[in-house]
């Protein structure tokens, strides 16, 4: 192709694609050039808050209404536009305090030029004063779920449940079709890979694609709902969303070696198909619930997922970073909101006032970080106890001695510790616990544990005698190991402090006014079980749970629910996960509803799973997302799983990624928004690792438990994952960071992902051992070949396959038939590790 | 989500066209077609000599004659104390034991006998003395250095700039990162990552010694060339086949094109890192001809070498692992460390000079932040995130000037400051992109490179 072909069909790229893109572009134009200019340099004098001139320019209905001077903006002349004129100084002379500069000017005139679009979703721009209007209440994703009743259609053959009735009604509206159905292998491993996260088995596949019963689908479906891995799959989503990693991310990156605790309960929340709401709770206050079952405290493992610096001296910066971060992912994982931005100020686009970020935080304030619990029940502890006090006993006189060895050292390194934080967090930590407040024992927490950690802890300046003598005692001491009790598994968790209770500031706020825990005030009109605590006054430092939330309207209902509590916590997280978990709540509902939905199609029915905001995307099919809210609450009891069936029972999800008229319907809806067929996706990172695994036999299937090294072969969940790593296989492939909430992973194509398949050794391997394994099976070599295509594109070859396969072996078919060569079919496996049919799932 | 290979798709799908060789190339290729520059760019690429550790801007290149009248003595009582991070109290100042001269015909007092080679080119220098950071520890330091923030997530610059510009050559990465030894630096691969951004935009770690430059560039010895050969050939037709069923879905020819690109790659990356290709005036230029210099002269020429041929952003570690980094001993430790990086950094700004690159080359020089006049241990000196210098030359920037100043003691910058903010937002705008125009749009929120932050500081280029 010449030079010149290539340019001209890119240049009619442009042209065709133009008009299709008009809209979008004068939006992102907007939103990029114009808006900010007007949030903060215009409306500050020219907005809800103050009319100079008369005038405000906070809307396009404003601007065309003018001020005392006329219109700001002239439709049928813009460049005569006063705003121009302005902008120019031309008249008056605008913004007063200093000109803009010419390339802003002349942005403003290209929007005029191109007709002055403003978004019409959106209510009038905001200016620093905030307030939540009416009009932001209006906002669809703060209206109250509905109960709509799928569409009734004329002839509805195609539909197998109601989601198919809402897609089909607006397929019709544009009068397009859906898809056929998938066939069969396919369909076999799409819900293998959709469910699981795994391939089917060759058997498997036989099984069902020879199963005539109607039920076949369903059965299958069932089974797999009910196995171990669906959880194992479905927990990587929810630990993406939450940023899991093992690892404490900063400098050191240290190995938290407890908290997969909190992973294996994600995987067995799925698998026990736990109420949503609850599993909102347990990880939210887990501690606050007064029951005897560990994985309580296991769940609010999520409050200690952040990133944690080891050798930090500004531990009050530190801290107030951390709970910022925990205020941050909190919004994006229960509520689809990006709060972040309303740390600094108040949400330039969002209702989202600076006030309702910190009343947001203010449910976490009172946490400490808990390293000296346990998962154990009470009867495990007392046992134990018991067990410890007879070990305890019996090496008394031992343990004075290493005691009296070791104590210098201790104080020395205590010394050196406090010694390097600045001298008011040194007051926090010399302070007798009952006489600290909740941030003041943050602030000790946070230099106690440098005492362990920093500088190889306090024993690494031991002399060499000193040394020895400890190890001579440890010996004596060993001596009683048969009669000292296993320890109890430790984990990371989080409580409320039980004293005194810090108050919330908002950020750099001058008069440092307290702020009380509270929900987000554009919902505050909603009937929320909650709503009468909507904002929540707390004194300043109160003690313990009764008096530590109180609401101003509705007590009695309050000390309903702290009755449940266990005693010594404030409740405030229980609150607001209450307050999230109302089915009520049309955000949490909503969005976990898309979230689901997106896993399964590979993108939401709103395309921005974190941000419900202004910002985000508009549903696509808004009824549909509503129905499916309304059922997962009201007829499935928040059931993910039945939420699972529906959606791969439906038609819509069965659909074939083949479609007699795709060129024509990618004309009319290219984004493919109104799911007219199954879009071809890439495996994700574990699902390439793992399915290897399975296609050389060597997947292990034990669940749960300690993480493992790369080279071991479970499932990809359970390898040690580290902040700070980023060279490994599931790297290569796009896996989450564990830094920020991944909602959706990126899907990347790059040449250094072909040189890690073809070239590097972990395919290599794979591709061996599989090799291997078929040899050993001694099979017919076509009945070889037809396997390796089951193990990896899970169906058998057709016969153009089937030949090019044995031509590249180099096999004869039939009676001569030999034994394959294990090296050529080795590399005849890579071929297909390395292959679309293998990395793509349709 | 803009510009991915999703919305590309989407683009060049609408179109109605078949998929042209040059728009699949440009999708994978970070979107080469796509390089919008906000205005005339002066520096064409980048070439960044990070001095891992923070090195002593006191000792370097400003000098604070106040600090020798008053060493032994407390911090005065003027100064506020800041918290440091070794949280040494009272500890008193550090004299800075070092000769300086004038150099050049601007004849700036900018360079200290520990980096006699670089001050010879000091008409081609800017110091900028007047930076500040926020982190305290070389975790943040470092983090904040390359992704404008102190706290991970963020996307470093280079990927910024590799997602804004797209990349300007066919066969290698646009984003490479060297160090100066087996070792790694704080944080790791963080420092060139994507973060938010998909992670086609990270930068590559190059080990210009080894045999293999990129991972996985080559297939392991006991496999033969014709050997893959013969695979890719049936693997093409597998992909051709299952490409033909779905055209529509490009990323499915995107993945085929992948591997011709790697080949390539393979072809072309281990030319691109051939020392012998160079004089021997120029290696020694770059003092690979002397053990303490070999190690970071080698990276300096595989830098010219790379930017020649069309890499963007290049990234240099010095004292890779902290190791400028220096809490005691501060005199034997810089001695080492200016030793291994003065003549290289000067054979690169002069052999950039003799072949016209330099003007279309910024080359920046500098730490996560600097240190304080303070002593620690008595013999060494804490880090100073409120105060320091970094120095840039080429890429338009008017060399043989200072911007900015700390206080008479070093301690906290003073005048005209430059957050790490600016200096970022100064580096694009040399690099053609506006930090306020650059935008990606994070799962609905717009993010800027700078964070909304940071401006040009203009007298780079004004003097």
């Amino acid at each position: 192709m010449t030079y010149r072909l290539i340019v001209a069909q890119l240049l009619s790229c442009v042209v065709l694609a133009a008009s299709v893109r008009a809209t979008d572009d004068a939006m992102t134009h907007f939103e990029k050039e114009i808006r900010p200019v007007l949030a903060t340099r215009c409306v500050q004098c020219h907005g809800a808050k103050k009319q100079e001139g008369g005038l405000r320019l906070d809307s396009l209905q404003a601007m065309l209404a003018g001020g005392d001077s006329g219109p700001a903006i002239d439709m049928d002349d813009p460049t005569e536009s006063l705003l121009m004129e302005a902008l120019n100084y031309e008249s008056y002379e605008m913004p007063p305090d200093e000109q803009l500069p010419q390339t802003t000017i002349r942005q403003f005139a290209k929007w005029l030029d191109a007709g002055a679009k403003w978004p019409d979703h959106v209510g009038p721009l905001r200016d620093e004063a905030h307030e939540v209007s009416d009009s932001d209440r209006q906002w669809w994703a703060f209206q109250p779920v509905q109960h709509p009743h799928p569409p009734q259609l004329q002839e509805d053959s195609w539909c197998s449940n109601e989601i198919d009735h809402f897609v089909l009604q607006r397929l019709r509206d544009q009068v397009m079709r859906p898809a056929p159905e998938a066939d069969r292998e396919t369909l076999i491993r799409r819900l293998y890979f959709d469910l699981i996260g795994l391939p089917p088995t060759p058997k498997e596949i036989d099984a069902f694609v020879r199963d005539t019963n109607a039920n076949a689908w369903e059965a299958v479906v069932d089974r797999l709902l009910a196995d171990e891995r669906y959880g194992e799959h479905w927990a990587r989503y929810w630990l993406d969303i939450v940023r899991y990693s093992e690892s404490d991310g900063w400098n050191q990156d240290a190995y938290r070696p407890d908290i997969w605790r909190y992973r294996d309960y994600v995987v067995n929340a799925f698998n026990n198909d736990k109420p949503y709401p609850q599993f909102v709770r347990e990880q939210l206050a887990g501690d606050e619930i007064d029951s005897d079952n560990p994985e309580h405290l296991v769940a609010t493992g999520f409050l200690r997922l952040g990133i944690y610096e080891y050798n930090q001296r500004d531990a009050r910066g530190h801290w107030n970073d951390i709970m910022n971060e925990m205020t941050d992912v909190t919004g994006d994982v229960f509520l689809g909101m990006s709060m972040a931005c309303a740390r600094c100020h108040n949400h330039k686009f969002d209702p989202l006032p600076q006030q309702d970020y910190f009343r947001l935080r203010a449910f976490f304030e009172p946490i400490v970080w808990r390293d000296d619990l346990v998962a154990a029940t009470q009867d495990e502890k007392r046992e134990y106890e018991r067990q410890l006090d007879k070990w305890n006993s019996a090496t008394a006189e031992i343990q004075a001695k290493i005691d009296a060895l070791l104590a210098p050292y201790y104080d020395k390194k205590w010394k050196s510790t406090v010694d390097k934080f600045p001298l008011d967090i040194q007051a926090c930590f010399h302070m007798p616990v009952e006489e600290r407040t909740s941030w003041q024992h943050q602030m000790a927490y946070l230099v106690s544990r440098q005492f362990m950690e920093e500088g190889g802890g306090p024993l690494k300046a031991m002399s060499k005698e000193d040394v020895a003598k400890h190890e001579a005692l440890k010996k004596e001491l060993a001596a009683f190991d048969d009669i000292k009790p296993t320890p109890l598994p430790t984990l990371m968790a989080a409580t409320d402090f039980s004293g005194m209770l810090s108050p919330t500031f908002v950020q750099d706020d001058p008069d440092r006014a307290p702020v009380s825990p509270g929900f987000l005030s554009v919902m505050s009109h909603l009937p929320l079980g909650s709503s009468a605590v909507a904002h929540v006054s707390v004194p300043s430092s109160t003690h313990l749970a009764t008096t530590a939330i109180h609401s101003t309207t509705d007590v009695a209902s309050e000390l309903n629910t702290i009755a449940t509590l266990r005693p010594g916590t404030s409740g405030r997280r229980t609150r607001l996960a209450e307050w999230i978990g109302d089915a009520g709540n049309p955000l949490t509902t909503r969005v976990i509803v898309n979230r689901i939905w997106q896993q399964h199609f590979g993108e939401g029915l709103v395309a921005t799973p974190n941000d419900f905001g202004t910002q985000g995307a508009l549903p696509s099919h808004p009824e549909l997302l509503d129905w499916l809210a309304a059922t997962f609450v009201d007829q499935d009891g928040w059931s993910l799983k039945k939420l699972h069936k529906r959606i791969v029972m439906s038609s819509t999800w069965r659909q074939s990624a083949s479609h007699p008229e795709a060129g024509e319907y990618q004309a009319k809806d290219p984004a493919e928004k109104l799911l007219w067929r199954w879009r071809v996706k890439r495996l994700q990172a574990e699902q390439i690792r793992d399915a290897m695994l399975a296609a050389s036999g060597e997947l292990l299937t034990d669940v749960g438990g300690p993480s493992v090294e790369e080279d071991t072969p479970r499932r990809s969940l359970y390898v040690k994952s580290f902040r700070n790593k980023y060279d490994t296989f599931l790297h290569g492939f796009d896996m989450a960071n564990g830094l920020k909430s991944v909602p959706i992973r990126d899907t990347t194509t790059t040449p250094l992902q072909a040189l890690l398949l073809i070239n590097g050794q972990y395919a290599l391997q794979r591709s061996e051992i599989m090799a291997h394994r078929l040899i050993q099976l001694e099979l017919e070599p076509t009945e070889t070949v037809s396997r390796c295509f089951q193990y990896t594109w899970g169906r058998r070859p057709n016969q153009q396959e089937m030949n090019k396969a044995l031509d590249f072996l180099h096999a004869a078919s039939g009676e001569d038939a030999g034994p394959l060569d294990s090296g050529r079919l080795s590399d005849f496996c890579h071929v297909l590790l390395n292959s679309n049919p293998y990395l793509y799932v349709r | 989500m803009p510009m991915t290979m999703h919305h590309r798709r989407g683009f060049l799908q609408q179109s109605g066209l078949g998929l042209g060789g040059l728009a699949l190339q440009c999708m994978l290729h970070q979107e080469r077609a796509r390089a919008e520059f906000h205005h005339r760019p002066l520096a064409k690429s980048i070439i960044w000599c990070f001095m891992e550790g923070g090195p002593s801007h006191l000792d370097l290149v400003d000098p604070k004659p106040l600090l020798n009248r008053l060493a032994g003595q407390p911090l005065p009582s003027s100064f506020q104390e800041p918290i440091t991070a070794m949280g040494e109290k009272g500890a008193p100042l550090l004299a800075a034991p070092r000769k300086w001269k004038q150099y050049g015909e601007s004849g700036l007092w900018a360079a200290s006998d520990w980096m006699p080679h670089i001050a010879e080119h000091m008409d081609d220098i800017a110091v900028i003395r007047s930076c500040w950071t926020n982190g305290i520890n070389h975790s943040g330091g470092v983090c904040q250095m390359n992704t404008c923030i102190n706290v991970a997530g963020r996307p470093s610059l280079g990927a910024w700039v590799n997602y804004g510009l797209g990349t300007a050559n066919d066969n290698l990465p646009s984003f490479v990162v060297m160090c100066d030894n087996s070792g790694r630096p704080v944080n790791g691969p963080r420092n060139w990552g994507s973060g938010f951004m998909p992670a086609s935009h990270q930068g590559v770690r190059i080990e210009g010694s080894q045999e293999e430059p990129i991972a996985n560039l080559h297939a392991p010895k006991e496999v033969s060339r014709r050997r893959t050969q013969v695979k890719l050939e049936l693997l093409g037709a597998f992909n051709e086949a299952y490409a033909s069923e779905y055209p529509q879905q490009s990323e499915l020819e995107a993945r085929i094109r992948s591997y011709e690109l790697a080949f390539r790659m393979q072809a072309q990356a281990p030319e691109a890192v051939d020392l012998s290709q160079e004089t021997s005036r120029t290696q020694s230029l770059y003092g690979l001809d002397r053990k303490e210099t070999e190690a970071f002269g080698r990276n300096c020429l595989l830098a010219r070498r790379l930017v020649e041929r069309g890499v963007r952003f290049v990234q240099l570690y010095s004292g890779t692992g902290s190791k400028w980094d220096s809490h005691s001993a501060i005199e034997s430790n810089h001695s080492r460390l200016c030793r291994s990086m003065d003549r290289p950094v000067a054979g690169l700004l002069q052999d950039l000079k003799e072949r016209g690159l330099l003007e279309e080359t910024l080359v920046v020089w500098g730490g996560e932040f600097g240190r304080t006049p303070m002593s620690e241990k008595g013999d060494g000196r804490d880090h100073n995130p409120t105060g320091f210098s970094i120095w840039m030359a080429g890429g338009g920037v008017r060399g043989g000037q200072t911007i900015g100043a700390t206080d008479e003691l070093g301690l906290y910058a003073v005048e005209d400051k430059m957050h790490v903010h600016d200096i970022h937002a100064s580096i694009l705008h040399l690099l053609g992109i506006d930090n306020m125009r650059l935008t990606f749009d994070h799962r609905g929120r717009i993010e800027r490179p700078t964070i909304n932050e940071g401006r040009f500081n203009r007298k780079l280029i004004t003097g």
